[in-house]
């Protein structure tokens, strides 16, 4: 099985200005196909696969974040 | 621990010597069924979290530490603990790496986890966890997904979910009971009824729980107990924003904010809504999984507010967006060098827009704004804008942590016999332990620490002192060996601090060869590559 963040690390690189706040899940379903990924999914598992790729998105802000 | 039937309380992390890092309780009842006699014991435990300062241990050569629980988790490399002794639950207050940080530690370790029970936001900020460390999903373990209001039973503990006010939604704090006493155990919480995203504390569930029997123990937050008067409320948040957005709202406005705050980020948004004001999250990865969290978890934030757009920074569809439609959520409220804002004014253009009548809201004051200050007062661009700060509006500023006046409301309500500080130093601890006695409390009279546990009964507490007070160190580079268990000595022992790091230090040279003078902080694409040449 690949690992959610293995995809979204190709998605990174395929896709490097794509909004992950504003994504489709259609869309995000084409970008998939891209990359060699053709299973359906649904709408939690695309979820997650957003959140891994925020995290594959290393650039901008690798801070630190106290708690309050 | 001694084989009295009672309902017993041992903090395993979090009320440490110098800090309130990786919050970890253990509880267990200790009762006689009654129909046989027979003493029966049960183990549960509330948050695993890991330490947020590893440096600050063992030469800093690990990449995390975390609370050492081999003795009622089966963990490799340790002996099994007794059945008995097992844990029978890992409950989960709220989603902070404080308080979740070493579950996906444990699972990497090959832990045998017992069931997680937490809400829906902690789950999810948990499975981030699994995903960013790379855990295959048949690994992860089984979590069970909890409202306020629920009562879990777990042999003879039972245990009520109470809803907590924190700066994330989906916090609890928990009631723990048995035949013998009730603990009542606050997590990280102020006494805010307006939590913006699912209620905050409800005081009315409060007058129940206390109807249905006394508080015997209460474990408080003990971060700010003791800062004169009370937290910010989140509805007061809302408000300041709000009119700030409305006074200016013809121009692009600038609010960092610290990212895993989820909380505010919806106060936040609700004030841009309000104000017809577009969304521009432009505070990098955590931002945008801060907001996908909330979505996932049922605040979705785009269908509560359909009159804006949310959309994420250096986007196509935030280029779209006319930036004096705006407000742009950014990272880099402490100026951290990194972040887009502290880029920007440094000379970096590119890294966000910035329009040239911008107005800046920062909701910080004191040591921790200044660099920020300085950074935007140094930058031609950015020091002539107006600028908000909490020394303006102090209601822009607000934490999650209790102040006394919210101590004072939530112990007028609970009542307890006994209140003892949990999410605190020695320091902290001992200031709220004054405050509590002041105000007429009974209290343990010092900090419990890591590993002491008290016996708990209708009668009243007991302390009993043990010596287990410790730590895993784990790193990913050594993941395929057991966790290192080593003592926290740093609670008494000024002395020995010196001599201990030494010890360690030689013990290190001798078994690993080098020691890392300041590890670097692995990249997530060198972890990912060292796991691939394992073969994994
Ligand atoms: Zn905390």
């Amino acid at each position: 099985m690949t690992l959610l963040i293995e995809i979204a690390q190709k998605l990174e690189e395929k896709y490097p200005k794509t909004d992950l706040i504003g994504v489709s899940d259609a869309d995000l379903g084409k970008m998939l196909a891209t990359v060699g990924e053709h299973a359906n999914h649904d709408s939690k598992w695309l979820n997650k696969l957003k959140i891994a790729w925020t995290s594959a998105r290393t650039s901008e802000d690798d801070i630190t974040l106290p708690y309050d | 621990m001694s084989e009295e039937k009672g309902l017993y309380w041992s903090p395993r992390g979090g009320n440490n010597a110098r800090d309130f890092w990786g919050s970890c309780h253990a509880f267990t009842s200790k009762q006689e069924d009654p129909k046989t006699g027979k003493m029966e014991r049960d183990t549960i435990l509330i948050d695993l979290g890991q330490h947020e300062q590893t440096r600050d241990y063992e030469n800093g050569i690990y990449d995390k530490v975390v609370p050492a629980l081999a003795d009622m988790i089966e963990v490799p490399g340790y002996p099994p603990p007794a059945e008995d002794k097992r844990c029978r639950a890992l409950l989960l207050s709220h989603g902070h790496s404080d308080h979740i940080g070493a579950v996906a530690t444990y699972v990497q370790m090959g832990a045998k986890l017992p069931p997680i029970f937490c809400s829906k936001m902690t789950a999810n900020l948990l499975e981030k966890d699994f995903i960013e460390a790379g855990i295959d999903e048949s690994k992860w373990p089984v979590i069970n997904e909890i409202n306020a209001g629920d009562t879990l039973e777990f042999g003879n503990i039972k245990v009520r979910t109470m809803s907590a006010s924190h700066s994330v939604p989906g916090a609890f704090s928990f009631k723990v009971s048995n035949d013998e006493a009730t603990i009542f155990h606050t997590g990280d919480t102020k006494g805010d009824p307006s939590s913006f995203l699912h209620g905050g504390v409800n005081f009315g569930d409060y007058e129940k729980i206390v109807s249905e029997g006394p508080i015997d123990l209460m474990t408080f937050d003990g971060t700010t107990a003791t800062v004169p008067g009370h937290a910010t409320y989140e509805a007061d948040v809302n408000k300041a924003y709000s009119d700030l957005i409305k006074k200016h709202s013809d121009k692009q406005m600038i609010l960092p904010m610290a990212p895993a705050h989820a909380e505010r980020m919806a106060a936040i948004i609700d004030a841009c809504a309000k104000n017809g004001k577009n969304v521009i999250l432009q505070g990098g990865p955590v931002m945008d999984a801060t907001y996908l969290g909330l979505k996932d978890s049922g605040y979705d934030l785009q269908k509560y507010y359909p009159n804006i757009q949310i959309v994420g920074g250096k986007s196509e569809h935030a280029e779209k967006l006319d930036p004096k439609t705006t407000v742009v959520l950014t990272a880099g409220i402490y100026g951290e060098a990194n972040a887009p804002l502290a880029q920007f004014c440094r000379g970096n253009d590119k890294a966000m827009h910035i329009e040239p009548d911008a107005v800046i809201i920062t909701p910080l004051i004191g040591t921790r704004s200044e660099r920020l200050a300085k950074l935007l007062a140094e930058c031609p661009k950015t020091k002539n804008l107006i600028t908000y700060t909490a020394k303006d509006v102090p209601n822009l500023y607000g934490s999650g942590h209790a102040q006394r006046d919210d101590f004072i409301k939530i112990a007028e309500k609970l009542q307890p016999k006994t209140v003892a500080p949990i999410h605190a130093s020695t320091k902290l601890a001992n200031k709220l332990n004054d405050m509590a006695s002041e105000l007429g409390y009974g209290t343990l009279g010092r900090q419990i620490r890591n590993g002491e546990s008290v016996k708990v009964t209708s009668k009243g507490c007991e302390v009993i002192e043990n010596e287990n007070q410790n730590w895993f160190g784990w790193s990913k580079a050594t993941m395929d060996r057991p966790p290192e268990m080593f003592k926290d000595e740093y609670y008494t022992n000024e002395a020995a601090r010196a001599e201990i790091e030494k010890h360690k230090r030689a013990y290190y040279e001798k078994r690993i060869g080098k020691v890392p003078q300041n590890p670097k902080k692995t990249s997530f694409k060198e972890m990912l590559a060292k796991q691939y040449q394992r073969g994994r």
